[in-house]
């Protein structure tokens, strides 16, 4: 993850919180024994990054992001994005006209250069290539 | 005369990625001549700070490159059409900028690039692509295709592999 954060900090921002919110902040600052500061950026750098994942998902879903586009909406390497993606279950939407017709044709180029291959070997031996 | 070369193919990280965790990597050697961009070969070792170890692939893709089996190159131009439709600085970009220049066949797992060469006629390969060629090849029976395949599920959307198995009863 790039961690926007490591820079510097230091712009505030004054919010207004309800009062069962304050309440569940301080109740969190008992529990994890970190300064109130620090849980609230954290919660907050957590949702961005949750933002920012979900907006790459829906992305490679709907077939409009690549794995590369969409680990740059996240914030993430290529390979952490997939992986992330693999944990997610957010799969690779493959045009279903290609189906089968790529196959065949790297079957045909395959068997080309073996046929050529084949022929020179004939012809190393002392062979005339096979006359299709 | 020397004997004619195995057919080149430029991949991306995510076809890499998903070969490798197939274990079908030793039919891609077997087969081709395997190429990669710079920033492919990037993607795939992800020296990220959040790297903790080389996963299987990365390992697989060390010793290949070692043994030069795999090697590198990289586009001498991109075109226009792909700088407006691909994400730019990417492996996907340079990959299938590769493929068209040296007209090799490009190997990609990754659903909207993919999609964008079928449109374009450049005939990508994804790994589904290449279970069938393995089928077609007898390398593996239908059973094992079927087997490959479902692995894929989670990677790969359903109805997409629902209509590939189908494609696995009888032809060949």
């Amino acid at each position: 993850m790039i961690k926007e954060t490591e820079y510097k900090l230091k712009k505030s921002k004054t919010i207004r919180l309800s009062d069962s919110a304050i309440k569940n902040i301080n109740y969190m600052v008992n529990e994890t024994k970190i300064s109130e500061s620090e849980l609230l950026r954290s919660i907050i750098e957590k949702a961005i990054e949750e933002y920012r994942l979900k907006k790459a998902f829906v992305g490679i879903e709907n077939g409009k992001e690549s794995i590369a586009s969409g680990a740059r909406i996240a914030g993430l390497s290529y390979r952490d994005f997939y992986e992330k993606m693999i944990e997610n279950n957010i799969k690779a939407n493959f045009n279903e006209k290609a189906i089968g017709v790529s196959g065949k044709r790297l079957l045909s180029i395959v068997n080309k250069s073996e046929a050529k291959k084949n022929n020179s070997k004939m012809q190393r031996a002392g062979f005339e290539p096979a006359k299709h | 005369m020397e004997s004619p070369v195995k057919p080149k193919i430029v991949m991306d990280a995510s076809f890499w990625i998903n070969i490798t965790y197939l274990d079908l990597e030793k039919y891609l050697v077997k087969y081709f001549n395997i190429c990669l961009v710079t920033k492919v070969e990037e993607e795939i070792l992800n020296n990220s700070e959040h790297k903790i170890y080389d996963s299987k692939d990365m390992e697989k893709y060390l010793e290949l490159k070692n043994t030069e089996v795999i090697s590198i190159i990289n586009p001498l131009n991109i075109p226009k059409k792909l700088l407006d439709n691909l994400q730019s600085n990417s492996g996907e970009l340079y990959t299938i900028a590769v493929g068209i220049e040296e007209k090799i066949i490009i190997c990609i797992d990754d659903g909207n690039p993919y999609n964008f060469c079928f449109k374009e006629g450049l005939n990508p390969i994804n790994s589904i692509d290449f279970i069938y060629f393995l089928y077609l090849k007898k390398e593996i029976s239908s059973k094992q295709s079927i087997n490959y395949i479902n692995k894929l599920h989670g990677r790969i959307k359903s109805s997409y592999i629902e209509k590939v198995k189908k494609s696995f009863k009888g032809e060949r």
